[in-house]
């Protein structure tokens, strides 16, 4: 499968809005003015809470789902005249749906067979596939044979059989252990690379999103709340929402002391924090983000610096390779904070200096939402 | 090993009460039955301990042709009500199949609903019902006179005794024999299998084919048989739709042992149909499943 040249704005989601009547009369925003472009190599994820338009968002491009307004183009052609079975999309269902009147290699060939594909090139291809996703040789079993990494496998195959042009995912790795499913997360990402197509992606694990993708939608209540990188989404959330959603941190809020172009002091309430950020401007009120890990302990030897919090421990607890410290300021504040465990043992009650480098602390942004305007 | 002797014997207990009642009152009477095809009859009913194989020849064709003589009529008889009864199945499936799709996308309330609707002429009895539609379909019935009244028809049409009321009485006392099978299959069919189906490419109409035809089949198997045996010894109906016109095996039989007093030829039609029925069942239920691994 040749891979081409990537099409920046291969998918292009317009202004588009969903809702559903509920039976107690009221009526839910599933999507509430979605705007997206999405490059035809892409690795997107949508990640968000329960209930904020993922699904909808999926089954919509797939054609199992209409739009109340908007518009959603594929390749530069609109999708939404065309019923599902004609659309160029492909779908991995989070419980799979094999078919269980058919075997593995009739499951795996049934886009080719009821595209009239000749019986050899068929079995090629069902072949090709299946090993494509490590799964070879089980063309005659049934899919109650198969265990759940491999039913998984086999849906995959499946969806990629017919050459789609975008793959979704709604998902699909939600039911697997923790082992398998970071082996799958890897599989996935690298089959992507090598299909050259684009992925669009569903999960609530924010770890996940994090590990797989080019780029990640946050939703929530039907709205995007940010759009970026993992990086941008993790080191510069957008909004509050974003910041509590993905990964442990600390938030506080403060006002702006001093601001110069170099550095920013800010008031906790107690404690003083200083903060590389030009934008402050003094008296500002604000919202500061610190993840755990920025955070480190300075040994006795080291000369102290006014760079930290003082905090008491209130428990440590082993996470493996870490230490996470749950503390409390002089202030009534509670800062956690991630500490490699091979530290000198740590009591609780204790009082501790949790020493922070300025640039560690992001602003988050008052607005309440962002939503990319094309 | 030890468990699995445990096991066994408390199937056997476990079924037991089962076999008993079975052989008591279904195996028994088979044999009674089976038993008497084979004796002579009796001068008033009732059998005279003699083997005597001339009944099984007035329908095969190895009539002694003294006392008893060959009469081609039987079969016919039998053959026609199998197609009265293969007829009743398919207007049955054709009915409760849809039926069946529309119910299960229903809100949940409204589905038990029109279940118990389904089921509800259980409630009274056969004959009841039957006296109903011969109130709507003799020539002064209302069917008539509706047809009548719209200037359709000029003349009260022969709606009754004729194979066609036949059917309209079997298909009316056997929909929900169709129906619960069918409908259980429809409703365990998962609408994600119909998605996947068309996310492939599938047309409606391949997906029915490929998809949900395949996985349906069992309800449809089995409403199939549960409609053609009972339709297919079934007295009642022909006798009061039918009248003399519509004979059917059922009636034949009836007639044997209420009316000729002929114990021995009626149990001998019996175990006819009764081979017959075996015979077309597991015909049908072979063909299917060679498909069912075929696909
Ligand atoms: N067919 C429907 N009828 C009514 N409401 C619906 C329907 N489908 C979705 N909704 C509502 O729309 C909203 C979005 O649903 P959706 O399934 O897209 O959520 P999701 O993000 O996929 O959630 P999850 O992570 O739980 O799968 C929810 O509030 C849901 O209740
Ligand atoms: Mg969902």
């Amino acid at each position: 499968m040749a891979v081409s040249d990537p099409t920046p704005d291969f998918l292009k989601i317009k202004n588009a809005f969903r809702h559903f009547a509920t039976p107690e009369g009221g009526s839910v925003r599933a999507l509430d003015g979605i705007n997206l472009n999405v490059a035809s190599n892409e690795f997107i994820t949508l990640l968000g809470p329960s209930g904020c338009g993922k699904t909808t968002l999926l089954n919509i491009i797939a054609g199992f789902e209409r739009l109340d307004s908007g518009s959603i183009l594929l390749g530069g052609s609109s999708l939404l005249e065309l019923p599902a079975h004609q659309r160029p999309v492909n779908t991995v269902f989070q419980s799979y749906a094999l078919f269980p009147h058919l075997n593995i290699g009739d499951n795996v060939g049934y886009g080719l067979d009821v595209a009239g594909v000749a019986k050899k090139e068929r079995n090629r291809r069902v072949s090709e596939a299946l090993e494509m996703v490590g799964l070879s040789g089980v063309e005659k079993r049934r899919p109650s044979q198969l265990s759940g990494g491999q039913q998984q496998r086999v849906a995959l195959a499946r969806a990629i059989i017919n050459r789609p042009k975008m793959l979704l995912l709604d998902e699909p790795l939600s039911a697997l252990d923790r082992n398998l499913r970071s082996k799958m997360q890897i599989e996935l990402k690298n089959l992507q690379s090598e299909l050259g197509i684009c992925f669009l992606f569903v999960t609530h694990d924010q770890e996940e999103a994090l590990t797989m993708s080019d780029r990640i939608v946050v939703l929530n209540g039907g709205k995007i709340e940010q759009l970026g990188t993992p990086d941008e989404i993790y080191h510069r959330p957008a909004s509050r929402f974003v910041t509590e959603f993905i990964g442990e941190s600390n938030i506080f809020s403060g006002r702006v002391l001093e601001s110069t172009p170099e550095f920013s002091r800010v008031d906790l309430g107690g404690a003083e924090v200083i903060c590389n950020n030009p934008t402050l401007s003094a008296g500002e009120q604000v919202s500061l983000l610190i993840r755990p890990e920025h955070f480190h302990l300075k040994a006795a030897d080291e000369p102290s610096s006014s760079r930290g919090l003082t905090a008491v421990l209130e428990q440590s607890v082993f996470i493996g390779r870490d230490h996470q410290l749950h503390c409390r300021m002089g202030n009534g504040q509670e800062v956690s904070a991630l500490i490699r465990s091979s530290f000198k043992a740590l009591q609780a009650g204790q009082p501790l200096t949790l020493e922070y480098d300025p640039a560690a602390w992001h602003v988050i942004p008052e607005r309440e939402r962002v939503n990319e305007v094309i | 090993m030890r468990s699995f002797n445990g096991q066994q014997k408390q199937l056997l207990v476990l079924l037991t009460p089962a076999t008993l009642f079975l052989s008591v009152f279904f195996l028994g009477p088979l044999l009674i039955m089976a038993v008497s095809s084979f004796l002579e009859p009796g001068l008033y009913g009732g059998v005279e301990w003699s083997f005597y194989p001339w009944s099984y020849g007035r329908v095969l064709g190895w009539a002694d042709g003294f006392y008893e003589e060959f009469d081609i009529v039987y079969l016919e008889i039998l053959l026609r009500s199998a197609g009265l009864a293969l007829a009743t199945v398919a207007v049955t499936l054709l009915l409760c199949y849809p039926v069946a799709f529309w119910i299960s996308r229903m809100p949940s309330r409204w589905k038990s609903f029109c279940i118990f609707m389904i089921a509800l002429p259980f409630f009274s009895s056969m004959i009841i019902r039957l006296y109903a539609w011969i109130l709507i379909l003799r020539d002064s019935g209302f069917a008539n006179q509706i047809l009548l009244s719209l200037g359709i028809i000029a003349e009260p049409l022969d709606l009754m005794y004729s194979g066609t009321a036949v059917i309209l009485g079997m298909v009316y006392i056997f929909v929900p024999f169709m129906f619960l099978p069918v409908y259980s299959s429809v409703e365990n069919l998962d609408p994600k299998l119909i998605k996947a189906s068309q996310d492939l490419g599938a047309t409606p109409f391949t997906t029915f084919r490929r998809v949900i035809f395949p996985m349906t089949l069992p309800g449809v198997i089995a409403g199939s048989i549960l409609v053609f045996i009972p339709a297919l010894g079934n007295f009642v109906v022909p006798s009061m739709l039918g009248g003399a016109k519509v004979v059917m095996i059922g009636n034949l039989v009836e007639q044997q042992f209420l009316a000729s007093r002929n114990w021995p030829f009626g149990a001998t039609l019996s175990m006819i149909m009764i081979l017959f029925m075996l015979l077309v069942v597991s015909f049908y239920l072979l063909k299917v499943m060679k498909k069912q691994h075929a696909a």
